[in-house]
């Protein structure tokens, strides 16, 4: 009774034990996997900005008393305009808390007026009585407090009126002025002096070039931070002067579409346009032939159906407005292109187009200013080679930060990728072949007492972390194979030939060839050859460097084969990347040859097969599958790893298969470029779509190196 | 798998650990009410901290916050009233200026604390004594917009004679996390785009280190990280113009070209002393102990007649 109440008892404990057990497992397998799919779900929603994003357009309405008309954007908060009635040209200010527009007309003296774009403090101003001024702080938009005019920090007495007067900010302190006169064009330098620890209000203004205006061009912008001044005309002619004066370079483009101009960009180094054909067309400054020119860079097809009433810069590129309210935005970046359609809101209209929309009606203005640009960017763009200003040459670019506006980022996922698959690749070269040999000889060869040792303290290399790897690759074995490359390359060969050597001399030495009485003596005689094959290696290694290659093997490869050769390149990331992979290979690779069923193996052995043909014949076809999922999952691990890339490569950009170059892989890219990046960015959404590819990749490679695995076993189990 | 669900959990308890020792000290009410704070420059953030440190040892009572974000965050702080000190490493441009006028009525007042200077080395038995901004930008750039005539390929199209001729040049630098990336691609590329074939280091040092191993190396860094194993190049400006070595006379002067000030804006009226606790930040800041702070930062700690000027300027003796 007592003894079945116990035995009762405790087989419930175990069932209940049991039930919760398996409850644990299939709730942590459940969670597990849940973690995964929502992992992968977070990736695709926050990469999938990168084609569904719009552009986000804010709507700011201003009522006023009068109607304008001819709108200029002086910034982002003032715009000249002329009151239509009274024909005074005056500025509209726009409250940034209100929706208030202040009107100032300017005085009768003032004829023109321009500020420096992203430094609306510069202005310059020509008065009527033809003196041309340079006033720092001083808002011309702003009700006049004092009848007093200010000072300014620059004046100078014209002959004639200019047409136009534009003034831009070239640099840090530097300014540029453009008087278009009616026979000439004055180009002018104001700069500001300043010294690390002065800085002054003094600014020393210098004439750069007074050209007699032809008359076939009649549109001029300043272009590469003021070095060229470009003069163009609507039928394609152009003229490019260096700020020296010295060089004059004339050339032709496509013609511009009638109402239409070239944009400058930010960069001020690229132009948007408008060709005939009704198409973007991106132009960029080449400096890299033996003269400057326009370089045709990209063209994409613009579909418009209404009129172009303004074009202008926005964002990282261009845009026109029609008639419509249709707005076309292009990237030349990403070579996006989009069109939003403005919900406006009356009939008389009038439109300005610069870093912000304006649209002006009978009695309110309304300011669309550009919230959030989209992140929008073609796959072509992401895979594809493209041509950007100031390059030679169309490339695969991976340039992630930008100088803004001097230099958008590029992103050029394809360097990337090659990178991972490239490390990848080298890692397995190194590692694949060294632990496949060592788990055939561990599974196969080793007593069980020497292999219950040998095992466990290889799969022990797994446990070194990888920053300590990386750290000895990039300070110590980088540097160290830059000047013993060639002593390498030998060892590499001499080694094994070595190592063969001493099997036959062990074969032919008397008394010494036995081949089922392995003991300790072979593993001396391994180490001998080895140490042998690397004095051999270094002594001919020196030798011939010293009288073939004077000045080293890596002068010579890039001077008589056009190989270059970086420090932190590929064998480096191949041997130490190789190191870490190694146990990972190995433990599947030899739990896949040690599981081949032993009645095979003997059953070989007796019907006179020797050790060596048991090996090839049968056991490594039978657990190849298994040492193909060993591979995978070493494949696998290397695409994933980023510590030893991100540490021993210089994480250079670049597409070239060779294994004295370097890689960026995407792992290390994302571990450079996370930390810093701005949320929902276009940057951040490629960034996040790069780690959507790494996820698919290592979980492609790991589910198929499983699924052979498990191929095997089944395989195994039959036989 | 097993390492990466190790790794997960590790991270959860961490996690939590953390949640946990936030919450406890939130908890504890924070007697100090004098309260300093800065938005800046991440340049300047090292520096910031250690000021803020020296700062607390002598005034315990008074928090500082420090956030650093980039200097374009600081004049935007500024107006709207979230920080009094601003760290900046570049000048306010006049509009972000007359915006600060416009809002509190008077100029604010600029302080330069130090000086940043780029240096580019080579290895020491390199007999390259100095380069001029174009070749510099044709050997770092893919964009050779400062005007070099052809990328550089071997030492010996630099003019090198010796052994080195014959050798690749090899290139080092920072990543693009650093504010020497920045700085150097700004006003030593033009504005243009790295090569991709410059090795990106993770720290400064790294980059001295390649260098100083590496005959045929070429770097860039802050001038105070250089060790012995590496060469400072001289700089001229355009070709045919003077060398200037990075000195710290040179850097001050503005005759080296890769140079620039580091500036703290204050919340005062330019022109008065400074009162306040921003007074006593500020002594702290111009102290021999502060500037010891920018030369152990690697940048060039200002000159003691021109500190002894401003601070006479600022009213904080």
């Amino acid at each position: 009774m007592n003894t079945q109440t116990r035995v009762k008892r405790s087989r419930l404990r175990r069932s209940a034990l049991e039930r919760t057990v398996t409850l644990a497992v299939v709730t942590g397998g459940s969670l597990v996997l849940l973690a995964i799919a929502s992992i992968f779900l977070f990736l695709v929603w926050q990469s999938a900005p990168l084609w569904l994003d719009k552009t986000d357009l804010q709507r700011t309405q201003y009522h006023t008393n009068a109607r304008f008309e001819a709108p200029t954007t002086l910034s982002d908060r003032q715009l000249l305009v002329r009151e239509t009635k009274a024909q005074r040209t005056g500025i509209l200010t726009f409250s940034p808390t209100e929706s208030v527009a202040t009107w100032r007309p300017l005085g009768n003296e003032v004829a023109l007026i321009s500020t420096a774009a992203g430094d609306s403090a510069i202005t310059l101003v020509v008065h009527e009585d033809c003196t041309i001024s340079l006033y720092e702080g001083v808002d011309w938009g702003a009700p006049a407090v004092s009848k007093e005019t200010p000072s300014p920090l620059w004046r100078t007495v014209c002959d004639e009126l200019p047409m136009t007067a534009k003034i831009e900010r070239v640099a840090e302190g530097r300014y540029q002025m453009v008087l278009r006169y009616a026979n000439e064009l004055h180009w002018l330098e104001a700069v500001r002096k300043q010294t690390p620890l002065r800085s002054s209000l003094e600014i020393s203004i210098q004439p750069l070039l007074v050209v007699a205006s032809k008359s076939n061009y009649d549109q001029h912008t300043i272009l590469a931070e003021g070095r060229w001044l470009l003069e163009w005309h609507q039928q394609g002619a152009y003229a490019l002067r260096s700020a020296d004066g010295n060089r004059i370079v004339e050339g032709q483009i496509d013609p511009l579409l009638p109402d239409t101009q070239l944009v400058r960009l930010g960069s001020s180094y690229g132009l948007v346009g408008i060709s005939e054909q009704s198409q973007w067309v991106y132009y960029g400054l080449d400096q890299h032939g033996a003269e400057p020119a326009l370089a045709l860079l990209d063209k994409q097809k613009l579909a418009f159906n209404g009129q172009i009433m303004a074009m202008g810069a926005v964002g990282r590129g261009a845009a026109v407005i029609e008639n419509s309210g249709m707005v076309s935005f292009y990237d030349p970046y990403t070579r996006g292109t989009e069109r939003i359609q403005l919900e406006l809101t009356a009939e008389h209209r009038q439109f300005a187009l610069h870093g912000m929309i304006t649209v002006l009606y009978d009695d309110s203005v309304e300011l669309w200013r550009v919230e959030n640009h989209s992140a929008n960017i073609p796959l072509l763009s992401l895979f594809g080679e493209l041509a950007y200003e100031s390059y030679a040459e169309s490339s695969f670019t991976w340039q992630s930060t930008g100088i803004s506006p001097l230099s958008p980022p590029k992103f050029s996922i394809t360097p990337l990728l090659y990178g991972t698959f490239k490390a990848a690749f080298y890692t397995l070269l190194f590692a694949a072949p060294m632990a496949i040999a060592a788990a055939v000889f561990t599974a196969y060869f080793m007593t069980a007492s020497v292999r219950a040792a040998v095992k466990p303290s290889l799969e022990l290399l797994a446990a070194l972390p990888t920053v300590i790897l990386g750290l000895v690759a990039g300070l110590w074995l980088a540097p160290w194979l830059e000047h013993h490359l060639l002593h390498v390359a030998f060892a590499i060969v001499l080694i094994p030939v070595c190592l063969v050597a001493m099997s036959f001399i062990w074969r032919l030495s008397p008394g010494g060839y036995s081949e089922s009485q392995l003991s300790g003596s072979e593993l001396i005689l391994t180490m001998l050859a080895v140490g042998g094959g690397i004095w051999l290696a270094w002594l001919i290694g020196s030798y011939v460097e010293s009288s073939v290659f004077p000045a080293g093997l890596v002068s010579a490869l890039s001077e008589r084969w056009g190989i270059s050769y970086e420090q932190r390149n590929s064998i480096v990331v191949g041997v130490m990347m190789g190191l870490a992979v190694f146990p990972t290979i190995y433990t599947i690779a030899e739990d896949a040859l040690f599981a081949v069923p032993s009645h095979l193996r003997e059953g070989a052995l007796a019907m006179g097969a020797t050790e060596w043909q048991t090996a090839r014949s049968i056991v490594l076809p039978t657990a190849a599958p298994g040492i193909l999922s060993a591979v995978m999952m070493g494949l696998a691990r290397a695409i994933g790893e980023t510590m030893i890339v991100l540490m021993a490569t210089g994480n250079t950009p670049i597409i070239d298969g060779l294994m004295t170059t370097g890689m960026r892989t995407i792992s290390a890219t994302l571990a450079i470029e996370m930390p810093e990046v701005v949320p929902n960015t276009l940057h951040f959404h490629v960034l996040i779509f790069l780690a959507l590819q790494l996820f698919v990749f290592t979980f492609l490679i790991n589910t198929l190196a499983d699924v052979v695995r498990r191929r095997l076993r089944q395989r195994l189990e039959h036989l | 798998m097993l390492a990466a669900v190790q790794r997960i959990l590790r991270l959860l308890i961490w996690t939590i650990a953390l949640f946990a020792v936030s919450a406890q000290s939130s908890d504890a009410p924070d007697t100090r009410v004098a309260k300093l704070s800065s938005v800046g420059s991440d340049t300047l953030s090292g520096m910031m901290r250690s000021w803020v440190s020296l700062y607390s040892t002598q005034y315990p009572d008074v928090v500082v916050q420090v956030q650093s974000s980039g200097s374009s965050t600081a004049p935007v702080a500024m107006l709207e009233g979230a920080a009094s000190i601003g760290p900046m490493s570049r000048p306010m441009t006049p509009s972000e200026r007359l915006a600060f006028q416009n809002k509190y009525g008077y100029p604010i007042t600029e302080i330069i604390v130090g000086v940043d200077a780029v240096s580019v080395f080579v290895h020491i038995d390199n007999p390259l004594e100095s380069l001029s901004l174009p070749q510099l930008d044709a050997i770092f750039s893919s964009t050779r917009r400062c005007g070099g005539e052809s990328r550089p390929e071997l030492w010996g199209d630099l003019g090198v004679v010796g052994s080195v001729s014959t050798q690749p040049l090899s290139l080092f630098g920072r990543n693009s996390v650093s504010g020497t990336y920045t700085f150097f691609r700004r006003q030593a590329l033009c504005g243009g785009d790295f090569a991709s074939n410059v090795s990106e280091q993770p720290g400064s040092s790294s980059v001295v280190q390649s260098v100083a191993v590496s005959l045929r190396g070429i770097g860039y860094t802050g001038v105070g990280f250089l060790s012995s194993g590496v060469k400072p190049l001289a700089l001229r400006r355009h070709d045919g113009a003077p060398a200037v070595s990075p000195t710290e006379e040179s850097a001050i002067s503005g005759q080296y070209p890769l140079a620039r000030p580091l500036y703290l804006y204050v919340n005062q009226p330019k022109g008065k002393a400074i009162t306040g606790l921003e007074r006593d930040f500020i002594r702290v800041v111009l102290s021999d102990s502060g500037q010891e702070v920018v030369s152990k930062s690697g940048f060039v700690a200002l000159p003691l007649s021109h500190r002894l000027q401003v601070k006479a300027e600022l009213g904080v003796l």
